[in-house]
């Protein structure tokens, strides 16, 4: 179980890499069909838009933390992939920390195991975490590729 | 289909307005555009605009109807007649990204808001990178950018 993450004066939780994440532990991130595009040079592939950052202050990319869904007995597979149409890709942190990016802990209401990836996401970053990424739960004829 | 949403997202597009002096250096009146991507540019729109809260699997947003309606304005002005379809996909924030890809070359166009494009591209003379812009009130670039990708389908294609 993952301490509390530091918040700001509205409760926001402010970007931090989180101590209690560990290089080698999974960050999955949801990915929905309308991320895939046609490219005839690769097939059906993911946008690197799906690897945007929401926007405002502390926005950062959405993510699961897998060992946070495990130790809760709960099938990280499962959990990622609801609703079942969404896929998931899956890094591990210490992957995300060489490309400089942190990780944190953001658990929300309706989905506790929240987390959150913050930094600078250029075009490059995009394509280089589309590169790094691996299917978690495939999207059947998607590839990933950057 | 929504005909009020896409009447909506057409006619704030052709409105002229603010836009009108952004796109001042267009090379055609917008209502001589009639390039049959726009079809189905509206389509995908419209779904865009109308997607849940939370379609992502997270908190994603619609697609705002402004940045809709900016989207549609900036193709009118930088795509030709001819120009193939560009394929359009959300962000979490209710912007967008226009997209072709083709055997010879790649554009990217993300849509943060009105006059916040940030544009990407890459061709095999390129580096591996590609070559991109932020741009807010001048899409000559784009307009130059896709008239070169069409160009090199043409001649690649004609010459295999």
């Amino acid at each position: 179980m993952l301490s509390p993450p530091p918040r700001d004066a509205h409760g926001d939780v402010r970007p931090h890499d989180h101590e209690g994440i560990s290089d080698g532990d999974g960050v999955i991130r949801r990915i929905s069909p309308q991320l895939i595009v046609d490219d005839p040079k690769t097939g059906r592939r993911l946008s690197s838009l799906a690897m945007t950052p929401s926007s405002g202050e502390n926005g950062g990319m959405s993510v699961n933390l897998q060992n946070e869904i495990e130790q809760a007995n709960i099938d990280a597979r499962a959990y990622v992939s609801s609703p079942p149409w969404l896929g998931a890709v899956r890094f591990e942190a210490g992957q995300l920390r060489a490309i400089e990016l942190i990780v944190g802990y953001d658990p929300l209401p309706g989905d506790p195991h929240h987390g959150e990836v913050w930094g600078n996401f250029s075009k490059g970053k995009k394509r280089q975490l589309l590169n790094i990424a691996n299917w978690f739960v495939a999207i059947d004829g998607v590839s990933i590729d950057g | 289909m929504n005909m009020q949403l896409r009447s909506g997202i057409y006619s704030q597009a052709n409105s002229g307005s603010v836009m009108t002096n952004v796109f001042s250096r267009r090379r055609a009146p917008v209502t001589d555009v009639m390039g049959y991507w726009r079809s189905a540019v509206l389509d995908r729109l419209e779904e865009l605009t109308r997607l849940n809260v939370g379609w992502d699997g997270y908190d994603g947003l619609p697609v705002s109807l402004e940045n809709a309606t900016f989207a549609l304005r900036m193709l009118e002005v930088t795509c030709r007649e001819d120009t193939i379809a560009p394929q359009i996909v959300p962000g979490p924030s209710g912007e967008l990204q226009i997209e072709w890809h083709t055997e010879f070359g790649d554009i990217e166009l993300l849509v943060r808001g009105p006059y916040s494009v940030h544009a990407w591209r890459h061709l095999p003379s390129l580096s591996a990178d590609g070559e991109e812009q932020e741009l807010t009130n001048d899409f000559l670039l784009v307009a130059r950018w896709i008239e070169e990708l069409s160009e090199l389908n043409i001649v690649i294609s004609a010459a295999a």
